[in-house]
């Protein structure tokens, strides 16, 4: 995490090189600031210290407090209850789903997507799932086209269509 | 005046006002509730409907449907931390936390009840203020909108999970990703790799799209359980007691109301800022300052009172220079010129009964916001309850919807899902996903102000500008108070210990 | 109540020549079949939201009766300031019925101060009409010792001037310092309008350029004070305040020419570069119909959406008028950019 943080402010640093002094003034500095900041976590962190430095504060996440306010780690809570698929299912749904949304335009993929995952997660049977994603679609439709003029993008069956 | 504040009122008592004011109201909490979408686009759709009626009417269903956005912003906030828009940011630092301890129907009754009290506050202040207001606009400039911002900058301190500089390098990169587009300034593009896309910017909505609403989702789809499990957590909070923690921190609620309204005064500030300077100004005030973050009430009662009173104040400059100070204010002065109202020093002085009948509109719209509110909140507060596996495909299309209605532009949904990534991994590895959006927020304003301060007042500006001068002490003093007090307490503990 | 007065309606009638008359009628009957059935996209250069989609969509249906199409469709193409939509509309294949319509204007200013994002030249852009054009105005804050041009150039300082950034305004003024003699300094990174505004009125800059109508408030109150209009035309709605063309020295009246003639083409109707000569033809007849359709101006009317047609010929010709004089324009705009750099 903190090589890939090194190499972003790094990169950052870079490309300010082509900026004139006045679109350079906070970006550049801010790059080394966030370089120095990252070097001291490293440092800190082989020194073994499994913490970076706290400094004596208010000390909160919004997130980190699990139900209950009972302070367990957080990855051994994500570890523990680790679906089917982990991570790497979390990532290929996004991914699944921005594809369906730019290859089969918007509500297609709304559709598809919804009723594949109540479906498949066997969370309703494949009527139900078909049911209850057309009239999500349907809702979603109505209320951004129909009712904020929205204009749907139609992915690429609509570039053919033209 | 007294004949403008009644005459103002008897104008809006008709039933088509009235009716307006319910309409634009229902529609408002809609808007605000879907990801994206906040109160310019509610007022854009509804220009063209309101040529040809009473203005009073008219303005009953523009001002409306704008108030009641803020408090839909506020439902998805503290029901699933996912902010509607920038303003709704500082909702989901206590706000959610709030939901997940069983908490929700006191969360979002604290909250409605908090944005009404704003309104409220906020009006009777503005009618007291209205010959300041020039004065007070015109004394302000960019030097004192700099240290504002600064001043938001120090709550960073208090979202940084324990390590601060995890918690500032999540700053640096949001502010980073604020400069991603051509710089306005110069005139540069900036990390835009050449792309015509990359040239307009990172949009705020879509990044917090992305990083709260997408990722949440992410998390969900692993765990495989609801954002709360009814058999460990229970629902025991009441509708009443978010109302009586509202009107029980009175004080704090007046204290965010002025400073909404006076942050809504000064264009160009905002109220994602003035969102977050509440929350900022309730943590440094609190005596138990270590609750922020973990579902303390205030957190969620002073930025509703704050932005429930930022939509008057905003009002102010359309109406006194007819400048608009946003966006959705360029949009009402549009509607004032179809109705015939002409904005100008002339609308605080001879067209008063107008301007008192606007500040009876958001004092009724607050009212009826809340009542609606308050009604539906035992039913929106079973919403985290629902199953990871229905929750998780629905949310996850509406958000990619919304981010494309955001600006119609498809690549948004690229950038929704590339900050949900970004979003999860920041979680993992404990950097805040706050402090990366004050940062967002916060840096085109900071850089903005800082260049033309150094342009039009040379680099000894504070010099220059006692208030802004005074404006930096305090925002040291507030930044450093936290730090003092836990020092402080910490040598308690010691000597008590020994 | 104080009611707004009614303005200028059809400011540029005078200047529009009915061309759909002027045809033939055999000709006219072809040029507006020439969309009959068909499918027309207008994309607008701006948000749903915005200005531009306002006044599309006051036009469409007169436009989609006019042009005899199936139908006239609204896509909205935001961003970079209409870049993006006209870089679309300049790589379009031959025979798309595809029309771009916003500001016209910042594509021309782009252009000409080599903007990385402007990959078209837009004088080879088929004109087809113009909806509105706002005059602009310069104006001072009403602290201001300035009252006039002469006072602009003798003033010891530079002339401070508060802007968003590299939009019409800032380019318009740098044309101004150059052509006039006066010395500049652009204070570049306020919000909007409203904040140049404010800090016109409250002393720290001394003047900015806006549309007429968004002043005229504040010209009335006695906040700011007009100097001069950047037109190329008097208009009886400002008979007192100079016109930019009539003051500028005759050496420089080319350029300050070519800026008024760049600004008036403001919110206009354009075609891809390739468009057939027929279609051209049978839009520019649309537009001007359209123009006179006595329902759209009793619209235009309730809606305050005023408007101020010019016909696509004329446009044409002042395209062709203006990049033979803009080349001292680039220069110009150039030297701008890089002094906020």
């Amino acid at each position: 995490m903190s090589v890939a943080m090194l190499a972003l402010f790094g990169g950052v640093l870079w490309l300010c090189q082509d900026f004139g002094p006045r679109a350079r003034m906070i970006p550049q500095p801010l790059a080394v600031f966030g370089i120095v900041l990252t070097l001291i976590q490293m440092v800190w962190h082989n020194l073994g210290h499994e913490e970076p430095p706290t400094m004596e504060m208010i000390s909160v996440d919004a997130n980190a407090i699990p139900a209950g306010g009972e302070g367990r780690p957080r990855e051994e809570r994500t570890q523990e209850q680790l679906g089917r698929w982990g991570e790497a299912g979390a990532f290929a749904i996004v991914a699944l789903l921005v594809t369906m949304v730019f290859t089969a335009g918007i509500f297609p993929a709304v559709f598809v997507f919804t009723a594949g995952y109540l479906i498949l997660s066997r969370y309703c049977s494949l009527l139900q799932g078909l049911a209850w994603s057309a009239l999500m679609t349907l809702a979603i439709y109505l209320l951004f086209v129909l009712g904020l003029e929205m204009q749907p993008y139609h992915g690429l069956p609509g570039a053919w269509f033209q | 005046m007294i004949d403008a504040i009644t005459a103002g009122l008897f104008a809006l008592l008709t039933p088509q006002a009235l009716l307006f004011l319910l309409i634009g109201v229902v529609y408002g909490l809609v808007i605000g509730i879907l990801p994206g979408l906040g109160g310019v686009v509610a007022m854009a759709l509804l220009l063209p409907f309101t040529y040809g009626f009473d203005p009073v009417a008219t303005l009953a269903l523009l001002l409306g449907a704008h108030i009641a956005t803020i408090w839909g912003d506020s439902v998805t906030s503290i029901l699933f931390s996912v902010p509607g828009s920038a303003k709704g940011l500082a909702l989901c630092f206590d706000g959610y936390p709030m939901t997940k301890q069983g908490q929700a129907k006191r969360a979002l009754s604290a909250s409605a009840t908090g944005a009404l009290m704003g309104g409220i506050i906020g009006a009777i202040f503005l009618a007291l203020c209205i010959p300041l207001i020039r004065p007070v606009i015109l004394a302000l400039g960019p030097s004192e909108y700099l240290m504002m911002a600064l001043w938001g900058l120090t709550v960073i301190a208090t979202f940084s999970d324990g390590s601060l500089m995890k918690g500032l390098t999540a700053s640096v990169l949001g502010v980073l990703t604020a400069f991603i587009g051509m710089d306005v300034v110069t005139a540069t593009p900036r990390f835009t790799f050449g792309s015509e896309f990359l040239m307009d910017g990172i949009s705020f909505p879509v990044a917090m799209i992305g990083l709260f609403a997408v990722s949440e989702m992410m998390k969900m789809s692993i765990r495989g359980t609801p954002i709360i499990d009814r058999s460990l957590v229970r629902e025991d909070s009441t509708v009443w007691q978010g109302i009586r923690d509202a009107f029980s921190h009175w004080w704090l609620v007046i204290r965010s109301s002025l400073l909404g309204l006076w942050i809504g005064v000064l264009p160009g500030v905002g109220a994602s800022v003035a969102g977050l300077a509440a929350y900022a100004q309730a943590a440094q005030t609190s005596k138990t300052p270590e609750r922020f973050g973990k579902g303390a009430v205030e957190g969620v009662i002073a930025p509703d009172a704050t932005m429930g009173a930022n939509e008057g104040g905003g009002l102010m400059p359309t109406l006194a220079f007819g400048i608009p100070g946003g966006e959705s204010m360029a949009i009402l002065l549009v509607a004032f010129i179809g109705l015939g109202i002409v904005p100008g020093p002339e609308m605080l002085t001879k067209n008063l009964d107008i301007v008192f009948s606007m500040v009876w509109i958001i004092v009724l719209a607050n009212i009826v916001v809340t009542v609606i509110g308050l009604g539906i909140t035992p039913w929106l507060a079973r919403l985290p309850s629902l199953q990871a596996n229905l929750m998780v495909p629905i949310v996850l299309s509406v958000c990619f919807v919304g981010a494309y209605a955001t600006r119609g532009r498809i690549e948004d949904v690229l950038v929704a899902a590339v900050f949900g990534v970004v979003g999860y991994v920041m979680d993992k590895y404990r950097y805040s996903r706050a402090n990366f959006v004050i940062g967002m927020v916060l840096a085109v304003m900071i850089e903005r102000n800082l260049h033309i301060s150094l342009n039009l007042y040379g680099k000894d500006f504070l010099l220059d500008r006692p208030i802004a001068l005074a404006m930096l002490l305090f925002v040291l003093f507030t930044a450093v108070l936290p730090f003092w007090r836990a020092r402080r307490k910490k040598r308690g503990v010691r000597g008590g210990a020994a | 109540m104080t009611h707004y007065p009614q303005r200028r309606k059809l400011l540029f009638a005078g200047a529009m020549a009915p061309a759909a008359m002027a045809l033939p009628p055999l000709a006219r009957a072809q040029a507006n079949d020439y969309y009959k059935g068909k499918l027309v996209i207008i994309n607008i250069a701006g948000s749903p939201a915005g200005g531009h989609t306002r006044y599309a969509r006051m036009l469409a249906p007169y436009l989609e009766k006019h042009l005899g199409a199936r139908e006239v469709r609204l896509v909205n193409m935001p961003g970079g300031g209409g870049l993006k939509a006209a870089n679309y509309i300049w790589r379009l294949k031959p025979g798309a019925s595809e029309i771009y319509f916003g500001n016209v204007s910042t594509l021309l200013l782009a252009n000409l101060a080599g903007s990385p994002g402007a990959t078209f030249d837009p004088t080879k852009f088929m004109f087809l009409g113009r909806a509105t054009s706002e005059p602009r105005v310069l104006t001072v804050g009403a602290k201001s010792s300035i009252r006039s041009v002469k006072d602009m150039q003798a003033m010891k300082r530079p002339f401070i001037f508060p802007s968003q950034g590299t939009d019409e305004d800032f380019y318009t003024m740098a044309v101004l310092a150059d052509a006039l003699g006066f010395k500049l300094k652009a204070v570049t990174g306020y919000e909007g309008n409203a904040d140049t505004s404010l800090a016109v009125i409250k002393g720290d800059g001394d003047g900015h350029i806006t549309g007429w109508s968004e002043s005229l408030g504040a010209i009335r109150s006695g906040d700011k004070f007009p100097v001069m209009m950047v037109t190329s035309q008097a208009s009886p709605d400002y008979p007192n305040i100079p016109i930019v063309t009539n003051i500028a020295p005759p050496a420089k009246r080319g350029v300050v020419q070519a800026m008024a003639t760049i600004l008036e083409t403001h919110r206009s109707y354009i075609g891809p570069p390739n468009m057939e000569p027929a279609a051209v033809a049978a839009f520019r007849a649309a537009v001007n119909a359209t123009m006179k359709d006595p329902a759209l101006h009793a619209e235009s009317t309730k809606g305050e959406r005023l408007l101020s047609p010019m016909e696509g010929t004329v446009q044409q010709k002042a395209m062709a008028e203006m990049a033979r004089t803009s080349a001292a324009l680039s220069p110009i705009l150039k030297a701008a950019v890089k002094d906020i750099q």
